[in-house]
């Protein structure tokens, strides 16, 4: 049998070919051949989602540039404003209460997700519970819902007239009568817990995963060397992560940045503008009850874009970027 | 073999490739319609043939002289709110047993404003619906379509024969006041009606009569007296969700504004100035006295700590419970909770009395949702049976559905005039007739003509509708609120000059 690969056609009188006759020209042949199949295939494996990409991120965030230096209500012609959108938006007193509003969020949320996630990664990982799998589930159950339905769970738990928050603190001799958490003093406040609850879930999962990859030979030497459970934590678990630890934070911010259905869904923004954020107003501005303004809509996006921009700079410059090898 | 192998690996991919992407284009408008392969809309799949034409006359509708022969199909974009589908299902149901070449292809959504919204942007005529809800996305978007010629005129269908009125037209069979109540720009009809709205103050009869409170109050003080009664006997007076601080407007808003003004006898002005947004507005004293009003109220404790907190189910269900008396909202209401109504609840409507002369008339809003556009960029054909299917809409039967099914309040005064038919009206739309035969009322949805495009107006009503809470609440006063926006309202009037 030939052992080449019958590159030669299908005449059955002709010599088949071998690699003796031309070897690096034949090897050059396959080779740019097997490139070309190579290539054709990652084109097509990419394609589908690169075109989405383009089509579905990239070409309408590059639109927003351009809606951002126009004034449209999205029926008339647009008409070209030049920076009018932007001058206005730095005098907006609204985008900066929303903005406060975000930097609230983004000083409480991560922070709090962080720590309390690694609490009960850590204790998922390294203590034995009867039912510890159970409680892994449960965990994570939060994940498993939309930030609607999160959203709307809370909604009732503050409720004042059948909440379960109100029904909880009558029983431990606290009583609220009919006190509603999303009213005008509390609601800002009580936007922050639904949102820890619902992020936790996914970052136990990450951190557990990140834990069960140190090697158990570091705690074991750390034991033998006399030392206790904070010194392990201090100094081989959480140096370890931090590089996850990192990201999280990172995506977490980010999020509270530019997130906003659970708002929309507890408060709508309100009471009176109260618990307003950068994304609800500008999802307002464009798609509200309102008179629509594209233009002063996509300025705000622009913001919010530097904004995110900063942040990733900020948490470049300010956390630790180094991993660490034992 | 392997080179073979490597073949079908290149086609397989190939392959799925082309299936996603013809699942992607696979045409998903959410509709319960015919699909994207459906009959082309009316540039005649079906032209009459030169045989036939000697036999036209008879191709065409005796009741509307439209063809038969030509299929139509009507795209429709419903709002699906507490009414409800099942009587419009039930009027293109009809529609198409008496015209077999028409259908529609229908699009439900209790977010049909966001739909509209996204074809109107879209801007092309093809996609765009035939027949729509005006609960359409923006305020005075109306204006901006009519001017951009996009909105088909309506008002010659007033005159129109209804199929079931034995001859008289639909002005002529409009409940009094529904014409005068229908929003027109520049004098013209474009979103045309098919049931009446009303927004108030919805209460249990049952509990009204138990503490005798009064159920009619006349005057302003009459109703202040019967909110220290209401808070007296430990029930919260007034309650509406406060998410959306429109829902107080429905009571204490845009419609109170002209009956300050016909008090004052100031209407004849103010209702124009309004109509073409000028300034000022919101410091008038027309506007800031109804505020005032409010503010009174919040300092009485009228409305619920936490106001702001309710939603739409929050606040009904406190009036169904008992927890509060009054609810402000539309007589949509019942439908709406139809699961929820307690057996001994009985159904009972007043607009609050804002001036102390109990002869004046109550203003009331009429809520929007319940008319329908056309659009004007259609084959001449298809805007021709969207007309007809909207007079279709006040067909008796129709009417009764919309009474029975979906708790509406016909527009036919011959249905309400019909003892057997107004018994078919649900328990709130019938508390509303009840009290419109009692006291001298107006309906007014508030439309203004004129679109201030600057984005300070936009700014001078968000400052408002913030400012509607710490109003009710007592803890603003609305004054310096008021005087802030109309500042913001002045430089968007200034920017349009």
């Amino acid at each position: 049998m030939s052992p080449g690969f019958g590159l030669k056609g299908s005449g059955s009188m002709s010599k088949p070919a071998t690699v003796g006759d031309n070897p690096s020209a034949h090897r050059h042949g396959w080779l740019k051949k097997t490139n070309v199949q190579k290539w054709i295939f990652v084109l097509l494996s990419i394609t589908p989602a690169f075109g989405g990409y383009l089509v579905f991120t990239l070409y309408p965030n590059l639109l927003s540039v351009y809606y951002s230096f126009l004034h449209w209500d999205g029926i008339g012609e647009p008409t070209y404003v030049g920076f009018k959108n932007f001058v206005y938006m730095f005098k907006d007193p609204y985008v900066w209460r929303a903005l406060r509003h975000n930097l609230l969020f983004m000083v409480t949320i991560p922070p709090a997700v962080i720590l309390i996630s690694l609490v009960l990664a850590y204790v998922l990982t390294n203590r034995k519970y009867w039912g510890s799998s159970v409680f892994k589930v449960l965990f994570f159950f939060p994940n498993v819902l939309s930030t609607v339905v999160i959203a709307l769970l809370w909604s009732f738990i503050y409720d004042g007239s059948f909440g379960l928050l109100n029904a909880f603190l009558g029983l431990i001799g606290i009583e609220m009568g009919n006190f509603y958490w999303l009213g005008e003093k509390t609601a800002l406040w009580a936007i922050i817990p639904p949102a820890i609850w619902g992020g936790v879930g996914f970052y136990i999962v990450i951190f557990v995963n990140a834990m069960v990859t140190i090697p158990k030979s570091l705690y074991e030497s750390a034991l033998l060397e006399g030392a206790g459970h904070r010194t392990r934590l201090f100094t081989i678990t959480l140096p370890l992560i931090s590089p996850i630890i990192r990201v999280a934070t990172l995506f977490l911010a980010l999020g509270v940045i530019k997130g906003f259905e659970n708002v929309l869904t507890l408060t709508n923004g309100g009471p009176a503008g109260g618990t307003d954020v950068i994304g609800l107003y500008m999802f307002n501005i464009a798609f509200g009850t309102g008179s629509h303004d594209y233009g002063y809509a996509s300025a705000i996006g622009m913001l919010l874009f530097v904004i995110l921009i900063t942040s990733k700079w900020l948490s470049d410059k300010w956390l630790p970027n180094q991993s660490i090898e034992y | 073999m392997r080179k073979t192998m490597k073949i079908k690996a290149s086609l397989m991919v190939l392959a799925a490739a082309s299936l996603a992407l013809a699942a992607c284009n696979n045409g998903n408008n959410g509709n319960s319609g015919s699909n994207a392969s459906a009959e082309p809309s009316a540039t005649a799949s079906t032209a009459v043939s030169p045989a036939a034409s000697s036999s036209a006359e008879s191709n065409t509708y005796a009741e509307n002289g439209l063809p038969k022969d030509e299929k139509v199909t009507l795209k429709f974009a419903y709002w699906e709110n507490a009414f409800g589908r099942e009587w419009i299902d039930y009027a293109m149901q009809t529609f198409k047993e008496k015209f077999p070449n028409v259908t529609f292809e229908t699009t439900y959504s209790p977010k049909i404003d966001t739909i509209i919204g996204t074809k109107i942007a879209a801007n092309d005529d093809e996609d765009m619906f035939d027949i729509f809800s005006n609960n359409i996305p923006g305020a005075n978007v109306a204006a901006s379509l009519v001017e951009a010629g996009k909105l088909e005129p309506l008002e010659e269908l007033w005159g129109r024969i209804a199929y079931d009125g034995d001859g008289k037209t639909l002005k002529d069979l409009a409940q009094p006041g529904s014409y005068e109540a229908t929003s027109k720009i520049n004098g013209n009809t474009y979103a045309f009606p098919n049931v009446q709205s009303a927004t108030g103050l919805f209460y249990n009869k049952s509990l009204f009569e138990k503490n005798g409170w009064n159920q009619n109050p006349q005057t302003w003080s009459e109703f202040v007296q019967l909110t220290k009664e209401i808070k007296e006997d430990g029930i919260i007076p007034i309650t509406f969700p406060g998410m959306y601080p429109i829902y107080l407007n429905f009571s204490f808003g845009i419609a109170k504004y002209f009956e300050m003004a016909e008090s004052k006898g100031t209407l004849a002005t103010f209702e124009p100035d309004f109509r073409a947004y000028k300034a000022p507005f919101y410091s008038t004293p027309e506007v800031s006295e109804a505020y005032q009003r409010i503010y009174e109220l919040g300092k009485l404790n009228a409305f619920p700590k936490g106001v702001g907190a309710l939603s739409h189910t929050q606040s009904q269900m406190q009036l169904l419970q008992g927890q509060a008396a009054l609810a402000s909202t539309g007589d949509w209401v019942q439908n709406e909770m139809a699961d929820a109504v307690p057996e001994d609840f009985r159904w009972g409507f007043m607009i609050p009395p804002l001036t102390e002369n109990p002869d004046a008339t109550k203003w009331y809003y009429v809520s929007n949702g319940a008319e329908n556009f056309v659009w004007a960029n259609k084959p001449e054909l298809n805007k021709k049976w969207a007309k007809e299917f909207l007079v279709w809409l006040w067909n008796l039967d129709i009417q009764q559905r919309l009474a029975e099914k979906a708790g509406g309040l016909p527009i036919r005064a011959d249905f309400m005039n019909d003892s057997g038919l107004v018994d078919k009206l649900q328990e709130a739309p019938k508390a509303v007739l009840e009290y419109m035969k009692k006291n001298k009322v107006k309906g007014d949805k508030g439309l203004r003509y004129v679109t201030l495009s600057d984005p300070n107006a936009e700014q001078a009503a968000k400052l408002i509708d913030e400012a509607t809470i710490g109003i009710a609440l007592g803890t603003q006063d609305p004054l310096p609120k008021l005087q802030e926006a109309d500042a913001l309202l002045q430089k968007a009037v200034d920017a349009s000059k």
